[in-house]
């Protein structure tokens, strides 16, 4: 069939339809692949990053060889109408997940067991602007929010430095994802308080 | 062949075009929204751009090499499955070997799949040439891009937060320029940028306003 | 968190403007700002794209990708459903308002590598918003782009008329001038409403 200009040619037609179809299938499949393949290396490096991480915020030591062991003796996860969370050292510490500027911001809230004082905030992952919202991430940013109180949510303080109890400081220029942080701890200490209660 | 001859060969000239007379950023305008976001810190600026050269030359000759059988009227669709595809595989690679290393370079993937560079010179360039030659081409125009971070980082990162590379360099009574940093302020650099990269270079765009 | 969509319209507009604030999809922004009318058209067509897409990427998201667990080819469906969306307006643009088709020329396509785009989809994925939250933000964000590149492309003009800009600075070079003082100005919006 010899194919001329503006004539409708079937076999052209028919020839790019299957270029697609076999480029969306390669593609899917390779994805898919790439995915199955990755998974159980992701969850086992997420298991360790929580493990290790929650050791930290605890203050207890760990070394790579023993850090499964340390866990399992000292840490305690308990859980109570659906949520749970990790008690250790007269501690508790809660894994919290929320929303950012680009993408999930997730960490560890470790409070006294009475839940009075925020004791450290850590920050497990996040996906903001570099150089600027990233910083929450920052241990040197998040210094400031131990000693702060848990008893009631935490301010942004924008045009001072945070002095009382109840405020945190922001970044400079990456307001929105400071107060993102902040929103979800909140979020996260007011979570832990409903389910904790008054028990022990 | 002598040095001097390389100079006239075809892939040089493709190689140095990309790099030179048509920078990526400021002639071609392409990939301007990661430009502005991610060259507030020198770190950053390198590991994107590191990231760009390695997805823009690989992606280039892959759209080479199936070029005869790309239809023309889904060219703009099979050069964002093909880049898609091969930088999220790559990523799930990192994801599954070199967790820490993924974890810093999570937030540039997506920049980096819709970088304007990447299709911008699959289009001009990979879909009508060679593998070699497209390879060169997108080499060439990376590093483009990478030379117009690294510039830009230099001054903001001193400028806004008066380190570099995360080293202190300017005292801390420097009252940081927090617009630099920001990608609002960086547009003003990035006119100056534009404007040096004519004036000064002498480089001069064919089409004028 | 339930937000009024009619909220996140007007957040999407001005104070979450997608190439103002977020800073998203500014390659064709500076390319296609350089009259107001050619600004204007191309934002109804993003515009157009965006209601089509962002609803149906929602959908999709919803009602295929979550139940088969396959949230890693997110990226490829998304951009797949825009380049046919892109098609399919191209196809009745050229039908129906053959002029504009003309004028528009080469960048119709182009609007398939918006990153704006790509960018509701992924925002409507990462914020979990209804489906009456995803239309109109898709709506808002689109008209904030247009707007954004109206906004410059009427300087521009105006600029033209002027006449003393440096040589070497013209075309590109002030419009990110330009962009930049939007952009500043455009903070003065911050804080002011949460649609997230």
């Amino acid at each position: 069939m010899r194919s001329e200009p503006g004539r409708f040619n079937l076999k052209r037609k028919l020839l790019d339809v299957l270029f697609i179809v076999v480029l969306g299938v390669v593609s899917v499949a390779l994805l898919l692949a790439a995915q199955s393949y990755s998974a159980p290396a992701v969850k086992r490096f997420q298991e360790t990053r929580l493990k290790t991480n929650l050791l930290t915020a605890a203050g207890i030591p760990w070394t790579n060889e023993d850090f499964r062991s340390v866990f399992d003796q000292r840490v305690r996860e308990q859980n109570r109408d659906g949520v749970s969370w990790f008690a250790a050292e007269s501690l508790v510490m809660y894994e919290f997940k929320g929303r950012g500027l680009w993408g999930m911001i997730e960490g560890i809230v470790t409070c006294d067991s009475a839940l009075s004082r925020i004791v450290n905030v850590r920050v497990l992952s996040q996906e903001e602007t570099p150089g600027l919202g990233d910083r929450i991430g920052d241990v040197d940013y998040l210094v400031t929010y131990q000693g702060r109180t848990a008893a009631g949510p935490l301010d942004l303080a924008l045009r001072h430095k945070a002095d009382k109890a109840n405020e945190v400081d922001a970044i400079s220029g990456a307001t929105l994802s400071s107060r993102a942080l902040v929103t979800i701890v909140n979020e996260a200490v007011a979570k832990l308080r409903a389910a904790k209660g008054e028990q022990q | 062949m002598s040095l001097r001859r390389i100079a006239y060969t075809r892939p040089w000239r493709t190689f140095v075009a990309g790099f030179f007379k048509e920078n990526a950023v400021v002639y071609q305008l392409l990939g301007l929204c990661s430009v502005l976001a991610v060259s507030n810190r020198m770190e950053n600026a390198v590991a994107m751009g590191l990231g760009v050269v390695f997805v823009v030359t690989i992606s280039s000759t892959l759209i080479s090499l199936l070029r005869r059988w790309i239809p023309s009227q889904y060219r703009l669709i099979t050069y964002m499955t093909v880049t898609s595809t091969f930088v999220i595989v790559v990523d799930q690679f990192l994801k599954a070997n070199f967790p820490v290393i993924s974890s810093q370079l999570g937030p540039y993937v997506g920049l980096i799949i819709t970088n304007c560079i990447v299709m911008g010179r699959q289009e001009a360039f990979a879909i009508k040439n060679g593998a070699w030659l497209s390879f060169l081409d997108g080499l060439g125009s990376s590093l483009s891009y990478v030379y117009t971070l690294i510039i830009l980082a230099l001054i903001r990162e001193v400028l806004g937060f008066g380190t570099l590379l995360n080293i202190r360099v300017l005292p801390q009574s420097f009252p940081p320029w927090v617009v630099i940093s920001m990608a609002q302020g960086a547009w003003f650099l990035l006119a100056v940028f534009y404007w040096g990269f004519r004036r000064v270079a002498k480089l001069r765009p064919v089409e004028q306003e | 968190m339930t937000l009024n969509p009619l909220i996140i319209l007007v957040a999407a507009v001005f104070t979450h403007n997608i190439a103002l604030t977020y800073l998203i999809g500014m390659c064709p922004m500076l390319a296609m700002s350089s009259r107001v009318d050619t600004a204007a058209g191309m934002g109804v067509a993003v515009t157009f794209v965006l209601a089509i897409t962002g609803p149906l990427n929602w959908v999709v998201y919803k009602l295929l990708l979550v139940p088969s667990h396959s949230e890693v080819m997110s990226f490829l469906v998304f951009i797949i459903v825009i380049a046919s969306a892109v098609q399919l307006v191209e196809m009745l643009v050229s039908r129906f308002f053959p002029a504009l088709h003309s004028s528009f020329g080469v960048f119709l396509p182009l609007i398939t590598v918006n990153c704006a785009v790509l960018a509701v989809s992924l925002f409507v994925m990462l914020r979990e918003y209804t489906l009456w939250q995803t239309v109109t933000f898709s709506i808002g964000t689109g008209i904030g782009w247009g707007l954004a590149t109206t906004i410059i492309a009427g300087v521009r003009e105006r600029l033209v008329l002027v006449g003393d800009v440096p040589p070497d600075l013209r075309g590109a070079g002030i419009t990110m001038v330009i962009a930049g003082i939007l952009a500043l100005a455009f903070i003065g919006f911050s804080g002011m409403v949460a649609i997230q």
